[in-house]
């Protein structure tokens, strides 16, 4: 998949699937998503008496009637989200080597997510960490950035191991940070920036990818070795399955629990999943948390 | 080409089979592959166990099963047979004085016998003939010596060993009159030690002792032997007598006359050498004549007071002086004997008329080897010597083990496949 245009089934899947903040943002631009400002947006929030200075036209005339006193309406202000996707692009998310179907999922994803995000008014951006740099596409709404996207990842082979934690402190300004990744890279250091990120008020999604090899490894006796680590290479036969599929699961286990004590929301997705249903299972994660009264 | 130790083969076998069986049960590394969340399998498996239905390593399991091999048939001896016959025969001729008849025995020795097999004299010794045997059994003279069929068996199991490698079995065949004093104690411990059966052909003893003949003395006229002879009734003239006694030193014509061909025991000659007395030389107030109080041959015991002036060489002593010193000795010459007496008889005295003196000249004055013992055998110990069973086969044989050349190229070549063995063994299943 190198352009726009492969994804468009899944486009089409998305279509009209929408992915609100999970808590109110601040924004200068009008958007969909609840802004923590009072503005004059149309849904009715509350009254309060005019004051001097207060534009005229917000006055309720109706009220002014029933009571002989002037109130003027409030509403909640929408903002937008921006929107920043970092795809761990470390040599362990092609595996299987013969498909790479985690990077190939955390494409989709990546993709599927930019474009509800940019159906929602959001803009989007894209960071995908090598070894040399980082490739960026900044946020933007600009049509042609899904396929600008799509070239990016199309163009980048997952095949060295680098550290996702610098990206994430680089898109400290972003409202909304979404990693895709095994996790299996120095995911110590991503936890404590990604908190760090949303201390400061932004929020972050952490899409696991994981192959069903790697959940379920096939019953032929193998010397497994770690890609981004050589020297790591151990037998992976009848005697020691059992203990690998149990260590490997209560890790998942402890990093979803650390990622959502940390206050982001973390979805395990299979590379074999189909991504739309993947995707609406990130995009519902979280309701709005509600108004903020200034 | 036949094996010494065939069981060797049997486990080599074994062994490959174990071997074959492994190969598809190999211990060895599984095949590398990528997994990223490797470092979630144990880390204390170095290694792992895979069974296949494949062979593993085929030119590693030829080389075990060749180096398996090569040491079983190693160790197994194999020897290229060069044509043994089935049975091999080792004859003991016993030509001592008991044997009655001796073209008697020729014939048997020659129905037994064939090329290729070994015949073995005794007579006073046991000694294997060499040359075509029945040249040899023709040659076969009666001896006055006493046999002894006990010398007979131990040069037949030294025999065995040589036989073993042109015969697949070998047959023992004793051709002797058996009687007494052929056989001893040790003859049926010597007997068990050849494993197999072994046929007996008696010979017929001769029919009576020999007569006690004349004794010829060439002597002084006053020689005090004369009277004693007369007194024994043994005086004979010279072209009669058999037993020659001399005073004086033996001539020639002495040694001639007693070792010369008989054939028949019953003819053998016995020359005794004793020296008359003679006086003692002057000796000074210091010196002290060597005495001794008796003389003893067998039974018979002299008793006076004898001076000891000569010494005799070394020989079977028939007579001994008190202390042990031999008084008279015994050595075979040719066909008859030679007694040296170093008894003095004094000229005065009534010593030579004494019973004990007669009885000592008639022991001096016997047959070679002494009165023979021709009491036939017991029948117990001729089953022993016949014993059962079945002949001695080569591969059981008392003696040496047979070799085999091979054995030593085959575990060499074990050898240097077991130190090629590990190299090749780390080399195909990799770092």
């Amino acid at each position: 998949m190198g352009s726009a245009t492969d994804y468009g089934v899944l486009f089409d899947a998305l279509r009209g699937v929408h992915w609100p903040a999970r808590r109110p943002v601040v924004g200068t631009a009008a958007g969909r998503h609840h802004s923590r400002l009072r503005g004059v947006a149309p849904e009715l929030s509350e009254y309060r008496p005019y004051r001097q200075g207060d534009d005229a036209r917000r006055i309720d005339w109706k009220l002014l009637a029933r009571s002989d006193r002037a109130y003027i309406r409030l509403a909640d202000d929408r903002s937008i989200v921006p929107t920043t996707l970092i795809v761990d692009a470390s040599a362990s998310m092609a595996f299987p080597t013969v498909t790479r179907a985690k990077w190939s999922q955390a494409s989709r994803l990546a993709l599927g997510l930019a474009a509800i995000a940019l159906a929602d008014g959001d803009p989007v951006g894209l960071l995908v960490p090598t070894r040399g740099n980082t490739l960026t596409l900044e946020a933007r709404t600009r049509r042609g950035v899904l396929a600008e996207m799509a070239r990016m990842l199309s163009a980048v082979p997952p095949a060295e191991s680098t550290s996702l934690a610098p990206a994430v402190r680089r898109s400290r300004r972003t409202a909304r940070l979404v990693v895709l990744s095994d996790f299996l890279v120095d995911e110590d250091s991503l936890l404590r920036d990604a908190r760090e990120h949303i201390a400061a008020g932004g929020e972050v999604h952490a899409v696991h990818v994981v192959a069903r090899e790697e959940l379920e490894p096939s019953s032929r006796a193998v010397m497994a070795t770690d890609p981004e680590n050589p020297l790591v290479t151990r037998p992976l036969v009848d005697a020691t399955r059992g203990e690998y599929v149990s260590a490997f699961a209560a890790w998942r286990d402890a990093l979803a629990r650390a990622w959502r004590s940390a206050g982001a929301s973390y979805t395990l997705v299979e590379a074999e999943e189909p991504p739309e249903r993947a995707i609406r299972r990130i995009t519902a994660t979280g309701a709005p948390s509600g108004a903020v009264r200034v | 080409m036949s094996f010494l130790a065939p069981q060797y083969l049997l486990l080599a076998a074994g062994a490959g089979v174990a071997i074959v069986v492994l190969h598809f049960y190999a211990r060895h590394r599984p095949p590398p592959a990528i997994l990223p969340t490797a470092r979630f399998i144990p880390a204390r498996f170095g290694r792992a166990t895979t069974s296949s239905r494949r062979l593993a390593d085929p030119w590693l399991l030829l080389l075990r099963l060749a180096l398996v091999g090569l040491a079983g048939a190693g160790l197994a001896r194999p020897v290229f047979s060069t044509g043994t016959r089935p049975i091999g025969r080792i004859v003991i001729a016993d030509v001592s004085r008991t044997s009655g008849n001796l073209a008697e025995l020729r014939d048997s020795a020659l129905a037994v016998l064939a090329e290729g097999d070994v015949l073995i004299v005794v007579d006073s010794t046991a000694r294997r003939v060499a040359g075509p045997v029945r040249d040899s059994v023709l040659a076969l003279r009666a001896v006055s010596a006493r046999g002894s069929i006990s010398a007979g068996l131990i040069a037949a199991l030294r025999a065995a060993s040589d036989l073993s490698e042109t015969a697949d079995s070998i047959e023992l065949v004793i051709i002797s009159s058996f009687a007494r004093e052929v056989t001893d104690a040790a003859t049926p411990a010597i007997r068990k030690l050849w494993r197999g059966r072994a046929r007996l052909i008696r010979q017929d003893v001769q029919s009576s002792p020999r007569p006690v003949d004349g004794v010829h003395l060439r002597a002084s006229l006053d020689d005090p032997l004369s009277v004693t002879l007369a007194l024994l009734g043994r005086q004979a003239r010279q072209e009669a007598a058999l037993v020659r006694l001399v005073r004086s030193s033996p001539t020639t014509a002495d040694s001639a006359w007693v070792s010369g061909d008989r054939r028949l025991a019953s003819e053998l000659r016995v020359l005794v050498h004793w020296p008359a007395l003679e006086p003692s030389s002057e000796r000074t107030r210091e010196e002290r004549a060597d005495t001794t109080g008796a003389a003893v041959a067998g039974d018979v015991v002299v008793v006076a007071p004898f001076e000891r002036s000569r010494r005799l060489p070394e020989g079977p002593a028939l007579a001994r002086w008190l202390d042990g010193e031999p008084a008279a000795v015994e050595h075979a010459l040719g066909t008859g004997c030679i007694r040296d007496v170093a008894i003095p008889v004094a000229a005065a005295g009534d010593l030579v008329l004494r019973a004990p003196f007669l009885r000592l000249v008639d022991a001096l004055t016997e047959p070679c080897g002494g009165r023979p013992d021709l009491t036939p055998p017991d029948e117990s110990l001729l089953s022993t010597l016949a014993g059962s069973g079945a002949l001695l086969s080569r591969r059981s044989g008392p003696t040496s083990r047979p070799s085999s050349p091979l054995a030593g190229w085959l575990l060499a070549g074990a050898l240097a496949l077991a130190l090629a063995e590990p190299a090749v063994r780390r080399r195909r299943s990799g770092p």
